[in-house]
This record gives C-alpha cells, sequence and structure tokens, in this order.
C-alpha cells in the first residue's frame, strides 16, 4: 500500500531509540523503519527475535521493494544467538550504514532456559555494544519492548536509549507520541484519517471550540492530505 | 524455529476482512457473489503460496481471474455441447 | 557392554553372560570437558584449575570448534574426578567466570552429555550387549500405586494371586529364578515401594544384582516443556546391573520395545537405561555427538550459531514449509498414492545438506538449492554421514520385513518391524530437529534449503504424473494421490521409476485404493489436509486424522466409525450410513455398551488447577486429586462422561471408580456418534444439521424400531 507515512512517521536520529509499543501486531515497528529505509541510503541491520521479522509486513509497509534492499535481516531463537548477532555488527558497520533495529531487545534474554545471571550480562552487553555503536558511529538505533513488560531488563533499556517513543494501535491505524512526536495523520490502508490536532492546524481551528463537527470522521483517500505529507 | 511468514490463506482471510464494510453496504444477494469470488480464490491458495508474491494482493485478484475463466470454460463447454445436441 | 552405572567414584559395567551378568569395576576413569577462551584466560584457568580438588587433570588439546571449522583451535581440557559431576563443575566454572571476561568470550564443551553415554563415548566402549536382554514386566494400577498397595501387582503379566506379601515374594522368586536383564515397569514409583515394602514385610527381594547396593534415585519428578507441549517427567531409579523401562515415560519403547531400543542403543551408544528415557531428539543428538567427536569437533554446551543475516528476499523466499495442494473434498474411486520414502534424510544425504557444507566459500557463487541459490560444498557434509546409515539399515530392515513375512517367521517379522520402526522415528524428527533452537548442530538455513528441494521435487513429480494421464486429487509433502484423467494413463509404477530417475530419490507406489475419501475442515468450506479414509485394492482400509485414529476418542464411538466406512463402502450413500447409525445409537441409549468401551483418555495440558475453563479433562484431573491420585501436567486421564452439563468433578467418572452403564451421560456419547458420522459423510456434502434432519422422528420410523 504505497501511500506515503514519512509524515506521520517520527524520524529516527542518531543514538537509541526506543519504541514501546502496546497492541498485538508490531505495525508501529514496521512502519518507522520502512520510513526510515526510505529516508536513507545505505546498508541497514535488523537482529531479530520472536519473529518480528514478518517479510511480508515489510513489504506491505515499504513504499517500495527499492526501499528494502539494504537490508538485511538475522533471526535469533536463543539468548547466546542474539548476543552473537549483536556482538557481530561492529564488524558490520560503518558511518554509512542507515539503521539498525533490534526488535524485542530483551525478549530472548527472558527464557527460562538461560540461567538468569548468565542472561543478565549477556544482555547488558549487548545493550552497551549497541550504545557504543549509535554514538562512536552516529547511527540510529531501534530497539524495541513491549509496554508492561517492566522489569531488571527493560528498566536498563530505558535508561541506556536516548529517547522513547510510544506507540498504540488504534481503530485507525499506528498512533505514535514521544519527546517531540505527536501523531497527526494516522496511516490506514487505503485512505487517511485525520485527528483531530490536524484540522487544528490545517483549518486553524482552536482547540477549545467545539469540534464534533470535524472530527474524528473518516474521510476516504484524502489525496490533498496524503501530497501534503510528501 | 522460522516460519515467520504468515502462509497466503492467513493473508487472503485478512484481505477479505479489510474489505467487511464493503461486503457489509452490498444487497444480500451480491453477498453471496462476493463470497464465492474469494471461496474461489481460496482454491488456488496451494499455487499461490508456491508463488509466494511480496504484495500477496495481486495473487489475490488473479486466483479470482483464474477461477473465473475456468468458470467461463466449462460454460463454453456446455454451451457446445447444447449446440451439439441442437444439431 | 550392556549396563554401566556409577559407585562413587568408580564405574561399574555390567557384561552379560549366558547365565546372567557379571560386573567389572573400573577406578581410573575422568570424565572430560573443554573450555575454549582468550590464551591468557585458559594459563589462568589452567592454574587454578590445578589446584582444584574435583579436578584430576588439566591439559591442551587441538579440536576443531565448529564443524565448519578448517582449523583446530587449542583448548583447555579438563578432567573430573567424579564420573557424573561434569556438569557440576562447568556450571561452576561458568559463574564465577561471569563478569570479569566478557560474555561469549569463554565457551564450554562437551559439557552436557549424559554419564552412561559420555563414559561410552569417551572409552570407545560400545554398550551392546552379547546377547538379547531378557526382560520382566511388573506392573500396578495407578490407583494402588498411589494408595501404596501392592495387591494388585502383575509379575510378567500374570496377577500375582494373593496379598501384598505374597505379591512380593512372588516378585523375589521370579527375580531369582529367570534373572532378568531389563525391569520393564508401568511406574519408575513401583520400585522404591517394592523396596520398602520388601524391607518392611522381611522379604529378601534384591532389584539390584549388586547385594552391597540397591535401588538408587537419579533425579526427582519435574514438567517439562519440550517442543512446546507440557511433558512430566517422572523421578527416575537406576539399578545396578539392570536397566529399567518406565513403560508409561518411555517414548521409544511404547514405539519401538525393545528390539527397537537396542538398536538405537547400537547406533548411538546411549546404554539401554539412558535410552529408555530418552526422547528422539535426544538420540539423534547423540548419534550427532559421536559423529562430531569422531571428526574431532567440539560439542557446544549453548547453541550459538545463529543465522547468517540475508536479504528481505531471500528471508522471503526460504521462510517457507513443504508444499501441499488442497485435497478435493469428495469421494474418489480407482486412486493411487505415491510416496517419496524418507523424503526429508534422503534430501539432506542427495544434496549433501548440512551445517558444516551450506554456504561454503570454497564453492561460492554456484547456486545449489532451487528457488533459495544457497551453495552446498562438494565435501561431504557431517548430517548425511549421520543419517546414511539409518537409511540404508532401513532399506534392508523393510526387505527383511518381507522375507520374514513370506516365510511366515512372525517373530522375526516383528523385530524387523520394530527396529525399522525405531529408525522411522529418527528419521522423521532429523528434519524438524534441524530447525529446533537448542538442536546443538542445527542451522536454520538447512531447514529453509531441504524444504526448497523438497517443494521442487513435489512439483516435479505432479508435472511427470500429470504429462503420464493423472490428475493430482492431493498432495502433502511427501506424497501425492492420483486419478486418472484418461481410459489409458502409464501405470503408476512407470510414474514412479521416471520421478526416481528424475529426482534421484525413490518414489514408491505406496497404495492403491478402490476409493478414498477426504474429509472436509469442520468449517466445510475446503478439504483437511491430514484427514481421509478409504478402502485398497487388498481390501485394507486406512484412516487418518479422523476420529478413530484420535487418541481421545472412545473404542464405542471408533468400533461405530469403522462400522460406518464400511456401510459406505457398500452403498456409498450418506443415507444408508445415516441409517447405520440409528443401530449405534439405539444401543447406547438401551445403555447396552460397557462403560469400558465409552472411556475418554485425554492429557493434560497443565495442572489440573491451572485450566481457566472448566473442560471435562480439568474435571477429571480434579476428581482424580480428590480420589488421591493425583495427575501432573503431560500425564493422561481416563474417564466417561457422566453428567457434561453437571458441575465440577460430577461430571465425569474415572477409570479408577469402575463406574456403571447407568452413570453415563447418553447424550454427549450421542453427540459424539454424529460427529464421528459427519467426518464419515461430509465428503458426500452432508454436515450434521443434514443428519439430524434426516435422523428426526417422523423422517425415519426405522428409529422406533431400534428403541
Amino acid at each position: 500500500m504505497g501511500t506515503d507515512t514519512l509524515s506521520a512517521c517520527p524520524r529516527l536520529e542518531p543514538g537509541v531509540t526506543l519504541l514501546r509499543r502496546s497492541g498485538e501486531t508490531p505495525n508501529a515497528l514496521y512502519r518507522l523503519v520502512t520510513a526510515e529505509l526510505a529516508r536513507r541510503q545505505g546498508s541497514a541491520y535488523w537482529v531479530d527475535s520472536r519473529n518480528d521479522a514478518v517479510t511480508h509486513a515489510l513489504y506491505d509497509h515499504a513504499q517500495s521493494r527499492r526501499t528494502l534492499r539494504g537490508l538485511r535481516i538475522a533471526r535469533a531463537f536463543t539468548a547466546y544467538q542474539h548476543h552473537e548477532l549483536v556482538s557481530s555488527l561492529p564488524g558490520r558497520i560503518s558511518s554509512r550504514t542507515s539503521l539498525v533495529v533490534v526488535p524485542r531487545l530483551p525478549a530472548l534474554y527472558r527464557d527460562p532456559d538461560v540461567p538468569d545471571g548468565e542472561a543478565r550480562t549477556l544482555f547488558e552487553a549487548s545493550l552497551t555494544i549497541l550504545d557504543a555503536l549509535a554514538e562512536s558511529l552516529s547511527v540510529p538505533v531501534l530497539v524495541t519492548a513491549r509496554a508492561g513488560t517492566d522489569d531488571v531488563f527493560t528498566d536498563a533499556l530505558t535508561d541506556a536509549a536516548d529517547r522513547t517513543i510510544e506507540s498504540h494501535d488504534t481503530r485507525e491505524g499506528v498512533a505514535f507520541a514521544g519527546d517531540d512526536v505527536q501523531t497527526l495523520v494516522y496511516h490506514h490502508r487505503d485512505y487517511w484519517q485525520t485527528t483531530i490536532p490536524y484540522w487544528v492546524e490545517l483549518l486553524g481551528v482552536a482547540p477549545e471550540e467545539d469540534l464534533a463537527h470535524v472530527g474524528p470522521a473518516s474521510i476516504t483517500t484524502l489525496d490533498a492530505v496524503a501530497m501534503e505529507g510528501c | 524455529m522460522g516460519r515467520t511468514n504468515p502462509t497466503f490463506r492467513d493473508a487472503l482471510r485478512r484481505y477479505r476482512e479489510s474489505w467487511a464494510p464493503f461486503r457489509r453496504a452490498l444487497r444480500a444477494e451480491d453477498k453471496a457473489d462476493f463470497d464465492r469470488l474469494f471461496s474461489r480464490a481460496s482454491e488456488h491458495a496451494a499455487a499461490a503460496g508456491n508463488a509466494n508474491p511480496a504484495d500477496p494482493h495481486r495473487a489475490v485478484v488473479l486466483s479470482m481471474l483464474l477461477s473465473q475463466e475456468r468458470e467461463l470454460r466449462r460454460l463454453r463447454e456446455r454451451v457446445d455441447s447444447t449446440q451439439q445436441t441442437d444439431e | 557392554m550392556f549396563a554401566v552405572d556409577f559407585d562413587g567414584d568408580d564405574v561399574v559395567e555390567w557384561y552379560l553372560t549366558d547365565g546372567g551378568a557379571r560386573p567389572r569395576r573400573v577406578t581410573d576413569y575422568t570424565p572430560v570437558f573443554y573450555v575454549a577462551g582468550p590464551e591468557s584466560v585458559l594459563a589462568a584457568l589452567e592454574r587454578r584449575l590445578s589446584a582444584d580438588p574435583a579436578v584430576a587433570a588439566v591439559g591442551y588439546d587441538r579440536l576443531y570448534p565448529r564443524l565448519d571449522s578448517r582449523e583446530r583451535t587449542e583448548v583447555l581440557r579438563v578432567a573430573v574426578v567424579a564420573p557424573r559431576g561434569v556438569r557440576h563443575l562447568a556450571r561452576r566454572l561458568r559463574d564465577d567466570l561471569l563478569g570479569r571476561v566478557p560474555p561469549g568470550d569463554v565457551r564450554f564443551y562437551n559439557v552436557d552429555l549424559s554419564p552412561g553415554f559420555r563414559y561410552c563415548v569417551q572409552t570407545d566402549t560400545p554398550p551392546i550387549p552379547a546377547r538379547r536382554p531378557r526382560t520382566l514386566r511388573l506392573s500396578l494400577p495407578q490407583k494402588s500405586l498411589a494408595d501404596g498397595d501392592l495387591s494388585a501387582l502383575s509379575v510378567g503379566g500374570d496377577p500375582v494371586d494373593g496379598d501384598e506379601q505374597e505379591c512380593v515374594e512372588a516378585v523375589a522368586t521370579t527375580l531369582a529364578e529367570q534373572d532378568p536383564d531389563v525391569l520393564v515397569v508401568s511406574s519408575a514409583r513401583l520400585l522404591p515401594l517394592l523396596r520398602d515394602r520388601a524391607a518392611a514385610l522381611g522379604v529378601d527381594c534384591p532389584l539390584s544384582r549388586d547385594p552391597e547396593r540397591g535401588v538408587e534415585r537419579l533425579a526427582g519428578e519435574n514438567t517439562v516443556v519440550s517442543y512446546g507441549t507440557v511433558r512430566h517427567s517422572p523421578a527416575r531409579y537406576a539399578v545396578p546391573g539392570r536397566a529399567i523401562v518406565d513403560t508409561g515415560n518411555s517414548f521409544l519403547w511404547a514405539e519401538s520395545r525393545l528390539d527397537g531400543l537396542c538398536y538405537l542403543v547400537e547406533r548411538s551408544w546411549k546404554p539401554l537405561q539412558e535410552a529408555s528415557w530418552a526422547s528422539i531428539g535426544n538420540v539423534l543428538t547423540a548419534m550427532q555427538i559421536r559423529e562430531a567427536m569422531a571428526r574431532g569437533v567440539l560439542v557446544p554446551w549453548n547453541k550459538r550459531r545463529p543465522e547468517t543475516f540475508k536479504s528481505v528476499e531471500t528471508l522471503h523466499a526460504a521462510d517457507r514449509g513443504g508444499f501441499t495442494f488442497d485435497p478435493k473434498v469428495g469421494l474418489h474411486e480407482d486412486v493411487v498414492e505415491l510416496d517419496f520414502a524418507s523424503l526429508y534424510p534422503r534430501i539432506i544425504c542427495e544434496w549433501n545438506i548440512s551445517p558444516d557444507t551450506l554456504g561454503c566459500d570454497c564453492h561460492a557463487g554456484r547456486a545449489d538449492i532451487p528457488e533459495l541459490g544457497y551453495t552446498i560444498c562438494d565435501h561431504r557434509g557431517f548430517l548425511p554421514d549421520v543419517l546414511e546409515p539409518l537409511l540404508t539399515d532401513r532399506q534392508r530392515l523393510k526387505r527383511e520385513i518381507r522375507e520374514a513375512e513370506t516365510g511366515g517367521d512372525e517373530s522375526a517379522a516383528a523385530s524387523a518391524r520394530a527396529k525399522s520402526g525405531a529408525i522411522k522415528w529418527v528419521l522423521v524428527s532429523c528434519f524438524g530437529y534441524q530447525g529446533y533452537r537448542n538442536a546443538k548442530f542445527g542451522r536454520i538455513e538447512c531447514h529453509e534449503a531441504i524444504n526448497a528441494v523438497a517443494r521442487d521435487l513435489l512439483l516435479r513429480a505432479k508435472e511427470t504424473a500429470e504429462a503420464g494421464g493423472w490428475r493430482v486429487v492431493h498432495g502433502i509433502v511427501d506424497s501425492l494421490w492420483l486419478a486418472a484423467t484418461r481410459e489409458d494413463p502409464e501405470s503408476p509404477e512407470a510414474i514412479a521409476a521416471t520421478v526416481t530417475d528424475d529426482c534421484g530419490i525413490p518414489l514408491e507406489v505406496e497404495a492403491t485404493y478402490d476409493w478414498v475419501c477426504f474429509v472436509p475442515t469442520r468449517e466445510m468450506d475446503r478439504g483437511a489436509l491430514t484427514r481421509y479414509f478409504g478402502r485398497t485394492r487388498d481390501g485394507r482400509y486406512v484412516y487418518k486424522g479422523i476420529e478413530i485414529r484420535q487418541r481421545s476418542t472412545p473404542e464405542f464411538v471408533a468400533d461405530a466409525q469403522r462400522d460406518l466406512i464400511a456401510t459406505l463402502d457398500r452403498h456409498r450413500d450418506s443415507a444408508a450410513v445415516c441409517d447405520r447409525l440409528v443401530k449405534h445409537r439405539a444401543r447406547l441409549r438401551r445403555q447396552d455398551v460397557p462403560t469400558d468401551q465409552l472411556f475418554v483418555t485425554s492429557r493434560l495440558s497443565r495442572a489440573p488447577d491451572d485450566y481457566d475453563r472448566n473442560t471435562l479433562v480439568a474435571a477429571a484431573g480434579k476428581r482424580s486429586e480428590s480420589l488421591g491420585v493425583p495427575r501432573e501436567p503431560g500425564q493422561s486421564v481416563r474417564y466417561v462422561v457422566a453428567n457434561e452439563d453437571g458441575r465440577g468433578t460430577d461430571r465425569v467418572r474415572l477409570d479408577f471408580e469402575h463406574p456403571g452403564v447407568d452413570a453415563v451421560d447418553t447424550s454427549y456419547y450421542d453427540r459424539l456418534l454424529i460427529r464421528a458420522t459427519e467426518s464419515v459423510v461430509s465428503p458426500l456434502g452432508w454436515d450434521r444439521t443434514r443428519i439430524r434432519r434426516y435422523l428426526s422422528p417422523g423422517r425415519d420410523a426405522s428409529l422406533s424400531a431400534f428403541d
């Protein structure tokens, strides 16, 4: 669904960005990643856990297949493999690397088949590597953790992250909120749906006024809005 | 481990669901046609799965067209045989 | 050697003799594991370990760290004093190093091998008995075991007629007379019970062959999750000089009995005792470890090797399973089934697919795997070396079965069948195991490559069949069901031969059906992949995936379904099948069905109290507990449904309560009958609504005749 999503999607700056997502689907992740890849040149790396790297979903969210050309994915199924993959990143990445994606960073380290002490050490080492990469090479590193799963791992992640974006699934698509991010236009499969803040901005309506008559009605194929967003 | 991707059948189901508002607004007699369209598309799920397209929606449409083509052939054969009996 | 057990720091080997068994004590065995890491760390470790009282010796070896390593690496060899002490010491070292060296810098190898298996592979002692082991069966009903009551004990299959004293004496006499090598027990907990009761009653009943040592408890019971299913792992006991088989908890015993188990012992070098409680994956891993050690390759403790980075395009192409056609729902006459025999292991061997051959540098750029373009090295791979002997043996055994059957030698045929069955299980698992996340030598790219080749082969077979005048009515991964499209199609044997030549993997005519029915899903919207039944040309009925084949189905319902299928065979008509159903329903309503034919067998997927919904299984589990027979997740319960709509534990009656026919909820079983009937007639377009309508009073006068 090749409509533009860039404007609605926060940019990923160099440094570690933590995406905390609520809801079942990783749609926020796909949107952030595909939007960022569309803006940047160069190779990108994705260290996967728990099968978030669904190629159908990536193709679905990408503007074109070219967007994904530079992306390389490897899946880990144990904490040891995950750490092994993260440890291999410094040998692959340069300052020309556009993006590093590590979804559900803590997930495998929580598995019961790794002893607690070892899991903690492996996790901290992985996080240190990612943090150092982001800083020394000025590469954006996107990590995710599910909202509502707070433990020592997510605490460490929150501390290490340079910024945090929160996302939640709404009936109209994915909404983001963060330090300087607010979703104005929701991406939705084949049409655009606006939220009240968008109308406020577009029409100059003061937020205090009664807005019942404008939103949040669904307006099919609002081309003008989509174009505006490019 | 592995098997990250959903099957074509899942994609078909989700695609169908995404058109639920469309279906809802159809008249009862048209709904039956709508449903047949999708159930026929699913007859080619195995072939579509083997093609494994990046964008499954085209495979959905192609599957629907293929079913129509088959239906056309059957009807053509029936017309032919009726004509032969008439002669 | 037959068995190995451990006495302090000594090892006792047991050899079977004509009369019984003789022990040999070994006092100088020290199990070895390895540590790899930076030189300085190893040197420090060497110094520390030389002074460690748990360590017998430290030194250096040169071995390959991975299957595909080109060069050997210097690793620290640690010999441990206690024959079963490796894991303990390795854990201590690992925890000790945490935080002092970066994780991943220091790696442990050859750590988690079971003690008996380790002894055999390290000392090069095959655990293969000189003669066929003698078995003795001891069984006790679950309820009696829970009550600690031995008076219902069976010895050698025969119930002992008498009280506990006489039962224990019967065991003692039989042990003395027969001197069995393997105790086949209904539950391992029977052993400590026997020991304690014998002591209390003052009966001399030595279960062990060593007068100095008795029953030893190796591990407590626990619940484990393996391959996503909950399994209850009971306490394990060892008896010096004998092997214990806990029939309720030995997959291999259940599937392949003594001959199959002995075959796997020979191939894996896991002693009979350890093989009996091993899973298939565990036996397969043992075979791989033997091969790895023979190649001078270290066995990783934790699997670290990850997937290689791939493009989205490659991942998209690779991340798929086998190919399946959807079955054409309905009754098809004159259908031929063609199967690729042992497809996945043969692909591994023919294509040389292995963690050490896939994606090699030496043949880079060559696309050996269809669709994915993966390169495979010409150098003979590790996985084919493990599997080839199994494939060869299986082929030989199949021939032996045929010869024995023709020659009328039923015991030879049974033995060959048991061995062949054991191999089948290993071969079936070897592919899935490549994708299993903790498989020591698994690699996901191998899994993907095998799938890609399999898809290509099935489509090639389809094309050949179609050119030969056949159409595909169903196809699934390694099998095709074909019906002729013209009067004179090529013979199925000729099609099979052409495909075999073309693919290099034998395609065989598995069955010729007079008719076969492919059953739709419960929603009736399409064909279910693995639900079908039919009758072969030689008059044999085949049932797959329908109620008859489901473990939980009560015998009465399974028998009725068999009868209904025979009816369908005679009349090819749904109405005739439903008429026949009337007879079974009437029997049920007359309470003419003995309750032992109505037992439902279900496996508990969690502890009875942990079920969210009040299912029948949960009710049965709770009832069992309240009656003093606790059930663990993974264990089964057998019950009749007494009142499906009732409350709590009153909904069911358990087998050991010996419920009478008047306790049975007839309407529950009636519904099972209708469901089973639906599976039989749904290929012809009848669903349960249609069945009920047909059977409704007034429509069918014959109903009253049976009431």
